[in-house]
């Protein structure tokens, strides 16, 4: 038996979390919650975890920051990054893309199309 | 020996004259064009008045012959700013004539240039008088058996010389060389011939100045004569320098050479340094030979021919001769020029009215006018002579030279304040000119000419009048002399300015005014500054033009016009007020201004100018400032509004951008909930095997989503009826207190959870407020709400006190814990607030309640208002009771 992949939710809408964590768990994923930037950058501290599911808007830390924090710590290299956010315009998408993400997927997503992308993207070697 | 000499030398120079006048005339015609020239024919102004005259002067009362050459001195440093000024207006307007001058400048007032002629007339036909008695008077001396009628003949050479030349060509304002030429060689004999004669006197007949003066000292009072004296010499020299000044520019032969004559502007100069010199030399030998005279000849002999006398008695035949031909060319300079420029203003202004007016049916005929214009002109010069003839047969015998010729200045000087201040006051008028004018000529002829007749003819005596003038004389402490001048000038000057000032002036007056003392603004755009509403057509101007001035000189002008202005006159027959404007100028030359205006209003159809085009035209200058003004101050209004329109543009950009973000954001709020519908609905789907529990727990949430979803679309509802004004008001009489109780209970689940300590305090005197309660409910939920949200999630509070103020209740919620600035204030009603501060920044809520609830408290005429102290955040409205 493979190690679980840890994935990290980091996301402040509960009712999005609660399902996100349900559906990646029931795919065989060991899940981390953070409810907000702050909340995600204390986790890194303590965990590495193989990909994140990152929302953007947030308050205090948003989601550009946690992916800049991560993307340029060596310590998180190999670490996938996902945005999953309600910004959809293409400037958005861009600076997320700008920001190291490995892949920027729009709310509302398929909960299908989520978990095949998320273990596509973990597959793929660095 | 001598007296078998005097016709035949005569009749020498005289063909010697003719010679150099036809000579210039037909080859040289551009070599008298030079500022010698000028300045030499300027020295018209000495005639044999000078040459004998001020010997018999000095003579008689010394130095004060002076006074006549000392007035006109005084005026040489003015001459570049008044010659000129006559000279441009000359040439441009085609003047030929003071009276052209003058009438030209009132408007062209035909009564005013024929008034003027006469005045003219008057004063001048004694003054040719007195040359032609000069030149019979030195024939007779010299040659006293030559028969009565050799001076007649001589008279009769110097009339057809005038013809010849004086009015060899219909048009009267072209240069005359010819004449000019003679004119400034006869310059040149008279002071060679008086500067000759002075030498010898005081050098031959003496041996020097010295010599000639201690023998004067010893044997005549020469103290007498060295100084101005009898009772009334100061006077009189003032008086006299005033006349003379005046007449050098205003006697018709000193108008003919200095500007009518005119070659160029600049000749004025070099006549500035000239005249002067001319002036003192012409004057240096004439105290001299008077002293020489009164030593050596019988207290008998005439003082007048002191200049020929001297030397007739030493035998010396030359000089006598020399003598003769001096006082000949003074006098028949004078009387050339004198009768060439009277003769034009009598034609013009006396005899071509006359024929203009009984030929009036001729006129359109289109007959030859040409010849009987030439003819008309050589007609007056033969008139005036007769007439000179005869006044010097039977007035002037009595006279000396100077009297005559100083009541010659008088007369001219009449013109002065018509002149004068035509040439530099616009505000006068034809009126005044004309009243001015005559009442002088008639003063003058009371006091100067009155009493010297009366003394001829004792059926003219009045004894009441003499005794008048003799009174006022008496009074004033003057001369005959210089009474006449002063009152004379004294009643015309103060009629003149009186009448202009009492009287307005008319539209071509003003126009006139405008044009003569700002000629150098108008000048070389002469015909477009004539304010003038007319047409014509071209045939008819070619055919008055050749009516006049021949078909040769026609056709020559109107293509050098046509070429100037680029006109073609076959493509365009109809002609405007600028070619009318120049025939008249054309025809001005030749039959005077008057009559040239007859001529052309006869193919001209001419709409009267009004006063309100003639002030448009002086305004315009005025109205460009004025408009210049008017465009800044658009451009400035412009440059304002181009501003407003810039910030109204950049604020309905803003706006645009504030109302795309404000869809976007909502788009954005919604995805939120649909997020979790759908990957909730998605999960229960795909996990049949899902516990019951949990698929309760995921209904629940799809539940709350929904109604999260549908809350946020009734407030993007409620928010846009609310701006747009389609929010009725329910209104009913509710209780505050009531309500806001109401709404502590149903949110009193959520402050539990959150452990906050509330603290209500509702005024007891509280009134019912008439509102919607939908809306009023609404708004302190919204508060509420945030309150709760935002409150301290340790240690939170809130406090709600609601009291009267006046005719209000106002409403307080606060809530402690908040992360609100000052900054935040300004913006926090704004339904975009949230949206353009917390870009990636998300705040719980979505920002619309507090935009809807400012428009629930302004619909109902109350206010709304927020405040932060520390870190408690205060929520205050305010709703009228009624």
């Amino acid at each position: 038996m493979t190690m679980k992949k840890k994935i990290l939710i980091v996301d402040d809408e509960p009712n999005i979390v609660m399902s996100l964590d349900y559906l990646l768990r029931k795919n065989n994923f060991e899940v981390f919650i953070a409810r907000n930037g702050n909340e995600a950058l204390k986790l890194l501290d303590s965990e590495v975890p193989d990909l994140m599911l990152l929302d953007i808007m947030m308050p205090d830390v948003d989601g550009y920051e946690v992916c800049m924090h991560v993307k340029s710590n060596e310590k998180y290299k190999g670490v996938k990054v996902v945005f999953l956010s309600a910004k959809s315009k293409q400037e958005d998408i861009e600076k997320g893309y700008a920001m190291g993400a490995d892949l920027y997927l729009t709310k509302p997503f398929s909960t299908r199309n989520l978990v095949k992308s998320i273990e596509e993207e973990l597959t793929k070697n660095n | 020996m001598i007296e078998f000499l005097v016709i035949p030398i005569l009749l020498v120079y005289l063909i010697g004259l003719f010679f150099i006048a036809f000579n210039s005339e037909k080859y040289f015609s551009s070599f008298s064009n030079n500022g010698y020239f000028y300045a030499l024919s300027l020295m018209v102004y000495c005639t044999a008045w000078t040459f004998y005259g001020s010997v018999g002067w000095a003579a008689r009362d010394g130095i004060s012959f002076l006074a006549i050459y000392v007035g006109p001195l005084l005026t040489v440093p003015f001459w570049w700013v008044i010659l000129r000024k006559t000279v441009r207006i000359t040439k441009t307007l085609r003047i030929s004539s003071i009276a052209d001058f003058i009438s030209i400048r009132y408007g062209k007032h035909a009564g005013l240039g024929k008034l003027v002629s006469i005045a003219s007339f008057l004063g001048v036909i004694p003054y040719i008088a007195l040359q032609l008695k000069a030149v019979d008077s030195s024939i007779q001396l010299l040659s006293p058996k030559s028969m009565p009628w050799a001076s007649f003949f001589v008279l009769f050479l110097l009339t057809l010389f005038a013809i010849l030349f004086g009015a060899s060509n219909v048009d009267a304002n072209q240069r005359k060389p010819g004449l000019i030429s003679a004119i400034a060689f006869e310059s040149i004999v008279k002071i060679i011939a008086f500067f000759a004669i002075g030498i010898f006197v005081v050098y031959s007949l003496f041996s020097g100045f010295g010599d000639l003066f201690s023998q004067a000292v010893q044997k005549i009072n020469v103290q007498q004569l060295a100084t101005i004296n009898n009772s009334w010499g100061y006077s009189d020299w003032f008086f006299i320098c005033l006349v003379s000044a005046i007449a050098f520019f205003l006697l018709p032969r000193q108008f003919q050479v200095s500007s009518v004559e005119a070659g160029k502007e600049k000749h004025i100069l070099t006549a500035m340094r000239i005249a002067p010199i001319y002036l003192l030399l012409i004057n240096f030998f004439a105290l001299p030979i008077a002293l020489a005279g009164l030593l050596l000849l019988p207290e008998t002999a005439d003082s007048d021919f002191y200049v020929l006398l001297l030397p007739l008695k030493k035998q010396a035949g030359l000089l006598v001769l020399l003598g003769l031909l001096g006082g000949f060319s003074a006098a028949t300079g004078m009387i050339l020029v004198s009768t060439t420029a009277l003769s034009t203003m009598l034609s013009n202004y006396i005899f071509i009215p006359l024929i203009l007016k009984t030929n009036k049916e001729d006129a359109s005929q289109r007959q030859n006018y040409q010849s009987l214009l030439l003819l008309w002109r050589r007609v007056s010069i033969v008139i005036i002579m007769i007439i000179s003839y005869l006044y010097y047969q039977y007035f002037t015998f009595s006279e000396s030279l100077v009297s005559i010729g100083l009541i010659s200045f008088v007369a001219i000087a009449q013109l002065a304040p018509a002149f004068f201040g035509g040439l530099f006051w616009k505000k006068s008028n034809a009126k005044a000119a004309i009243w001015g004018i005559s009442a002088g000529i008639v003063l003058w002829a009371l006091y100067l000419i009155y009493p010297n007749t009366s003394h001829s003819f004792e059926l003219l005596r009045i004894v009441e009048l003499e005794e008048f003038l003799k009174y006022t004389n008496q009074t004033l402490g003057l001369s005959q002399l210089s009474s006449g001048i002063f009152i004379s000038l004294l009643v015309n000057t103060a009629l003149y300015i009186g009448i202009s000032f009492q009287s307005n002036q008319t539209a071509t007056e003003i126009n006139q005014a405008e044009l003569f003392v700002d000629i150098f603004k108008y000048s070389g755009r002469y015909d477009k500054s004539v304010a003038r509403n007319v047409s014509a057509y071209f045939p008819d101007i070619k055919s008055l033009f050749n009516q006049f001035i021949g078909e040769k000189r026609t056709e020559e002008l109107l293509a050098r016009y046509a070429q100037r202005h680029g006109i073609n006159w076959e493509d365009n027959p109809k002609v405007d007020a600028r070619v009318v404007s120049y025939a008249e100028r054309v025809l001005t030359g030749i039959i005077g201004p008057s009559s040239a205006k007859i001529m052309v209003s006869k193919v001209v159809q001419e709409e009267e100018i009004g006063m309100k085009e003639v002030l448009n035209i002086l305004q315009e200058s005025q109205e460009t400032i004025k408009l210049n003004k008017a465009l800044q101050q658009k451009q400035q209004q412009l440059a304002k509004a181009t501003q407003s329109l810039q910030l109204a543009n950049s604020k309905l950009q803003e706006f645009s951008e504030l109302k795309n973000e404000f869809l976007y954001t909502v788009t954005h709020e919604l995805r939120t909930p649909i997020t979790s519908i759908k990957a909730i609905a998605e999960i229960i789907q795909d996990h049949a095997d899902m516990e019951e529990e949990q698929k309760a727990t995921f209904i629940d949430n799809i539940i709350y989503e929904s109604e999260r979803m549908s809350r946020l679309i009734s407030n993007v509802l409620d928010l846009e009826k609310f701006e747009s004004g389609n929010q009725e008001l329910e209104q009913s009489e509710i209780n505050i207190q009531t309500l806001i109780e109401d709404e502590i209970k149903a949110a009193n689940p959520k402050i539990k959870e959150k452990q906050i300590s509330l603290n209500l305090d509702i005024s007891v005197s509280l009134p019912n407020v008439v509102a919607d309660e939908d809306r009023i409910r609404q708004l302190v939920t919204n508060l509420l709400t945030n309150a709760i949200k935002y409150c301290d999630s340790e240690n939170g509070q809130i406090e709600i006190t609601a009291y009267r103020f006046e005719d209000s209740v106002k409403v307080k919620i606060a809530n402690n814990g908040s992360s609100l600035t000052e900054d935040d204030l300004d913006q926090l009603f704004d339904k975009f607030y949230q949206v353009k501060n917390q870009r990636n920044k998300k705040q719980v809520g979505h920002g619309l309640g507090l935009a809807i609830s400012k428009n629930i408290v302004e619909m109902h005429q109350g206010s709304i208002s927020a405040e932060v102290e520390g870190e408690w955040a205060k929520f205050k409205f305010r709703l009228p009771i009624e």
